[in-house]
């Protein structure tokens, strides 16, 4: 019978064994980059960096003590959270920290091999669960339908690696669709979230693109930081 | 009842713009007018008073079969003011009004807009 503290050692080490290495990385982010500039190709994963910003008004919105009416997105990558309540504050805010932040999560579970095909299948389900509940135009559940498939296609494959892999390099579009997206309210005057923010607390719109940018710029580094450090326990090990 | 009112206030039932030198005399009964006084009223009425009575029937008559006179331009022109001043102020007041009800139930009209009211997020 395995001991139960070299069990809970063995499997953290093993945790930390599915994050990739720092050339594996580096390339992962280099193919997201890519990916995210070209035409046509990078249209599903702005509608996820869309659907995570308007999931997180969402959630911000019941946290708050508020009521989602229902959300909305568009072929461009749009999107728009319909509530009642809450605190507009945090709301706001939540859009494009929460993109920032499901990002940074989701690069977390794809560096858990035993997990990965359930993590999967849970962002995959939870789309299709918020399909049901916020979805009301056609337009939106055709989206959340392309989204969903996009997760849930994937169980297909037999090799975990690829899976993991797949899953890192979206984890990391949604991260810098959520850095360059904020960079776009800059030529907004007096719409999106920076300027209700503006409105509701006097603090200049800018200000909260550069919060925004900087929070996706932590998570990104958080993600490094997480392969740097599994990369040096890794040496430590040998 | 049209006698009793003319015994007490006589002054006030004068037809406009008519004086009581225009009208005749001679057309009147007194003797007649008294007896009718008495027999209608019960009151024992002097002749002034009859006679002053008749004069009021005779200007009203005579006024209502007069053709109206014609204002002078004075006369139209301070009508005309007089309205005009009193438009603008209508104009300035309708203001104020509608500015008093914008903010009259301000507080409840922002209650009923949080509650029901829908918040967009972009």
């Amino acid at each position: 019978m395995p001991d139960p503290l070299t069990q809970g050692i063995t499997d953290k080490s093993e945790s930390k064994a599915g994050a990739p290495g720092r050339g594996r990385f580096l390339i992962e982010l280099l193919l997201a980059m890519v990916i995210t500039r070209l035409p046509f190709i990078n249209v599903p994963f702005k509608w996820l960096e869309s659907y995570f910003h308007e999931l997180s008004h969402g959630l911000a919105t019941l946290l708050t003590g508020g009521i989602v009416s229902h959300i909305q997105l568009f072929p461009n990558g749009a999107g728009l959270c319909f509530s009642q309540g809450g605190w507009p504050v945090v709301i706001g805010f939540s859009g494009y920290f929460g993109a920032a932040l499901w990002g940074y999560l989701i690069f977390i579970l794809a560096t858990w091999p035993r997990g990965i095909r359930m993590s999967f299948a849970m962002l995959g389900s939870a789309v299709i669960v918020t399909a049901l509940l916020w979805g009301r135009d056609l337009l939106t559940i055709s989206i959340l339908a392309c989204l969903a498939v996009l997760f849930l296609l994937p169980l297909k494959l037999s090799r975990n690696r690829f899976l993991g892999s797949g899953l890192r390099v979206m984890a990391l579009m949604i991260m810098l669709n959520a850095l360059a997206s904020p960079t776009v309210l800059l030529g907004l005057n007096g719409k999106g979230d920076a300027a209700m923010l503006a409105t509701q607390t006097w603090i200049p719109g800018w200000i909260w693109v550069m919060a925004w940018l900087a929070i996706s710029a932590v998570m990104i580094f958080l993600c490094w930081r997480r392969v740097d450090s599994a990369a040096k326990n890794s040496v430590i090990k040998r | 009842m049209q006698i009793q009112s003319n015994l007490f206030a006589p002054s006030t039932t004068k037809a406009p713009g008519v004086s009581s030198s225009n009208v005749k005399r001679s057309q009147v009964e007194p003797s007649h007018q008294v007896e009718q006084s008495h027999k209608s009223q019960g009151l024992e009425a002097s002749q002034q008073v009859t006679h002053g009575q008749a004069d009021k029937e005779n200007s009203q008559q005579h006024a209502l079969s007069a053709p109206p006179q014609n204002p002078s331009p004075e006369e139209l022109e301070s009508r005309l003011v007089a309205k005009l001043e009193y438009e603008q102020q209508t104009q300035g007041t309708e203001g104020a009004v509608a500015h008093y009800l914008a903010n009259q139930h301000a507080a409840q009209r922002e209650a009923i807009q949080q509650m029901v009211g829908i918040d967009t997020y972009a």
